[in-house]
């Protein structure tokens, strides 16, 4: 089959003594933890965390990261490229090829994203309880909306943006399971996080804390969209949708580029028996901020946020953050098996 | 690889190993999980509908009553509808993340034999008055992704800049991105995209008197006109905008993206995100990237007439094209669709000279 004419062709990834290759007529692995990321630059970090990995070959992922990472521990990492359409597309892919059984998994949702500056700073690693959609939306330039309006952006079959819309795609909001998020928050609030010099000048020059202050873990929501606003008036926005999608109970923090698409597969998945919702949860980490500084324009804020500092501490951060989850997890299986242990 | 020197490690790709790993596994899996028992089934025409109302026509028209459930689909839509014709319909749900999840969860489920299949995707849009009008269907050769791109509020903009779109990790709204998502654009195959074009020339589109009172409102053709079918391209975005502006930005994105070959004339909420879960069922060897034809009929106007600002123009005139254009879509599609199964001899190899 093609699988296995893959698995050889590819080989495994780190030398040493890999498990036995993936093989297509042998019964599926059985995985424990899958780490998603979406970008190779977020699965780097990972991947050299998680120890010697075998590549099981799944065709449909992304041309550039063609293979799930799997350890001896049964411990995975997919790649599923950046933005809706391809974080969709791969999930699907995951969820039917017949290479790995997620029945049991804990899914750890985990990129890089921007961050208000009123709930954290470079580097800090927010595990969400609500992902907001963005984008699905009506938009009029800022420029021509109607007077008294803060931005342009406004629900679907709304009159403005104050208005909740009608739930008619099904994507919009998801909130994730309690008990994993505050198991994961538990283990993974001592973490020892990576901050470096340039991070440190750049949260300087915001007021207050804890945009000026050391990063941490903590908890605070996400919004996604393939567009990534910045500046003040669309952070804005992103603040009080977050709060109007979620009734208030949820915080706007991070911005990332795929988690509803995400959620939304491995919701149809759970339907489907392949996955389990109350096995998921998502964490980003901070690699740029979502608003300038007291002075900064909007446009020198998004254009200089890729040299902030922030990008490099909020991959190795995300490990940070996640490896004290997985090591329980895969440590403490027994318990882990049957769901989050109390 | 790219010509571009600033790179960006989010964006970082590992090309190199890809291109390893692209030969081995070109060859088609046919084996997926809870499919290996049936044979799968064999499929010449595939529709994709995003609404139910796309979908609607369709099935009257096509008679799609054969029920083939498919894991993974949209909850309200969880079966695709066949005919015995070997004709098939999915509705996918509306926006990006519907469009790529179920078009993938289709293409993946072990179910069908998409290998000499011919897909049309088929949904409503809102149209640039410029080049067409309520109830027109436009033909696409290109396919452009509007949302993947950084923004700002358009009232903060620096000097120069006509709007807060520009690409990711560009340095302005008019400098060509390095497109690392890979899924920004995608182009149809041309002899295809000609060939639809020339079967739907002659149909009768349908209008409604909604649809006259607000094109009624524009000051010249093809806006004033009555429907019909044209080929010009599309713009992907789960975010309905609406207005001159950001009209404007469509045009140029489009052109900047496809460094001018596109022309800018329809905007919906799934197509890149269905292109992408296609072009990943092409990458496993599963379906022909050749095949695949995008029709949309305009349910609104992207913008307003000369006086009217674009809140008032989608409360008054946001759906006036809906009927119209749901009709228009099988009007236009179905020669299509129709020549494709009556000539199977020949379009089973490809494209008939």
């Amino acid at each position: 089959m093609a699988v296995a004419l893959a698995a050889a062709a590819c080989g495994s990834k780190a030398a040493g003594s890999p498990p036995a290759p993936a093989s297509d007529a042998a019964a599926p692995l059985a995985v424990k933890v899958l780490v998603v990321n979406m970008s190779t630059f977020e699965a780097e970090p990972f991947l050299n965390a998680l120890g010697s990995m075998q590549s099981v070959p799944v065709p449909g992922l992304p041309t550039s990261d063609p293979n799930v990472h799997c350890n001896s521990d049964d411990v995975c990492e997919v790649t599923l490229g950046m933005g809706y359409a391809n974080a969709a597309s791969s999930m699907t892919v995951l969820l039917a090829t017949p290479a790995l059984d997620l029945t049991h998994a804990y899914v750890f949702i985990a990129g890089i994203a921007g961050i208000d500056p009123a709930r954290g700073t470079l580097g800090t690693a927010a595990w969400s309880r609500y992902a907001v959609d963005f984008g699905l939306s009506y938009e009029i330039d800022a420029r021509e909306m109607p007077s008294g309006w803060p931005y342009g952006y406004f629900g679907t079959q709304t009159t403005s943006p104050t208005q909740a819309p009608p739930m008619l795609v099904g994507d919009e909001v998801f909130q994730l399971d309690e008990g994993l998020l505050q198991a994961a928050l538990a283990l993974s609030k001592n973490a020892k996080l990576d901050d470096n010099a340039q991070a440190m000048a750049t949260r300087a020059n915001y007021p207050a804390a804890p945009a000026n202050q050391p990063p941490q873990v903590t908890q605070c929501d996400t919004m996604s969209g393939d567009t990534w606003i910045a500046g003040t008036a669309l952070q804005q926005r992103a603040r009080d949708w977050v709060k109007l999608m979620t009734h208030g109970a949820g915080t706007f923090c991070t911005s990332a580029q795929e988690d509803n698409a995400t959620l939304e597969v491995l919701t149809r998945g759970a339907a489907a028996r392949r996955v389990d919702m109350h096995r998921v949860a998502l964490l980003r980490s901070a690699s740029d901020f979502s608003a300038p500084w007291p002075g900064q324009t909007d446009a020198a804020s998004l254009l200089g946020s890729l040299d902030s500092g922030g990008l490099r501490i909020s991959t190795t951060n995300l490990v940070h953050a996640v490896m004290p989850v997985i090591q329980a997890v895969v440590s403490g299986w027994s318990q882990w098996q049957n769901g989050v242990p109390k | 690889m790219n010509a571009h020197p600033p790179s960006f490690p989010r964006l970082a790709r590992r090309t190199v190993g890809a291109l390893l790993v692209i030969a081995a596994v070109g060859a088609t899996s046919s084996s997926v999980r809870g499919q290996s028992a049936a044979a799968p089934r064999t499929v010449k025409v595939f529709v994709v509908t995003m609404l139910d109302a796309e979908a609607a026509p369709w099935i009257a028209a096509l008679g799609l009553t054969q029920s083939v459930p498919i894991a993974g689909l949209y909850a309200k839509d969880p079966a695709v509808l066949c005919n015995a014709e070997d004709v098939c319909l999915v509705t996918t749900g509306v926006g990006k993340a519907n469009a790529a999840a179920s078009v993938a969860a289709v293409v993946f489920s072990g179910a069908f034999d998409l290998s000499r299949a011919y897909f049309l995707l088929s949904g409503i849009a809102g149209i640039d008055p410029g080049h067409g009008t309520l109830g027109s269907v436009a033909w696409a050769s290109r396919v452009v992704d509007f949302g993947i791109a950084w923004e700002l509020d358009a009232r903060t903009l620096p000097s120069g800049w006509t709007t807060g779109y520009l690409g990711i990790d560009a340095m302005s709204p008019t400098q060509k991105p390095l497109a690392p998502f890979g899924t920004e654009v995608y182009t149809l195959d041309a002899t295809l995209v000609s060939k639809a074009v020339a079967l739907s020339k002659g149909a009768t589109l349908g209008d409604g008197a909604q649809a006259r009172t607000c094109r009624a409102a524009y000051s010249s053709a093809p806006a004033t006109a009555a429907p019909s079918a044209v080929a010009c391209d599309t713009s992907s975005g789960d975010t309905v905008w609406q207005g001159a502006l950001l009209g404007e930005r469509a045009s140029a994105w489009t052109t900047l993206l496809t460094v001018g070959s596109g022309t800018y004339c329809t905007r919906q909420r799934e197509d890149n995100a269905t292109m992408t879960a296609l072009a990943r069922g092409a990458s496993a060897g599963l379906l022909d990237a050749r095949r695949i034809l995008i029709e949309h009929a305009a349910s609104a106007f992207d913008r307003p007439p000369a006086g009217q600002g674009p809140f008032d123009a989608l409360m008054t005139c946001g759906d006036a094209g809906l009927q119209p254009a749901v009709t228009n879509l099988v009007a236009a599609g179905q020669p299509v669709v129709s020549a494709i199964v009556a000539g199977w001899s020949q379009w089973q190899s490809g494209v008939p000279q």
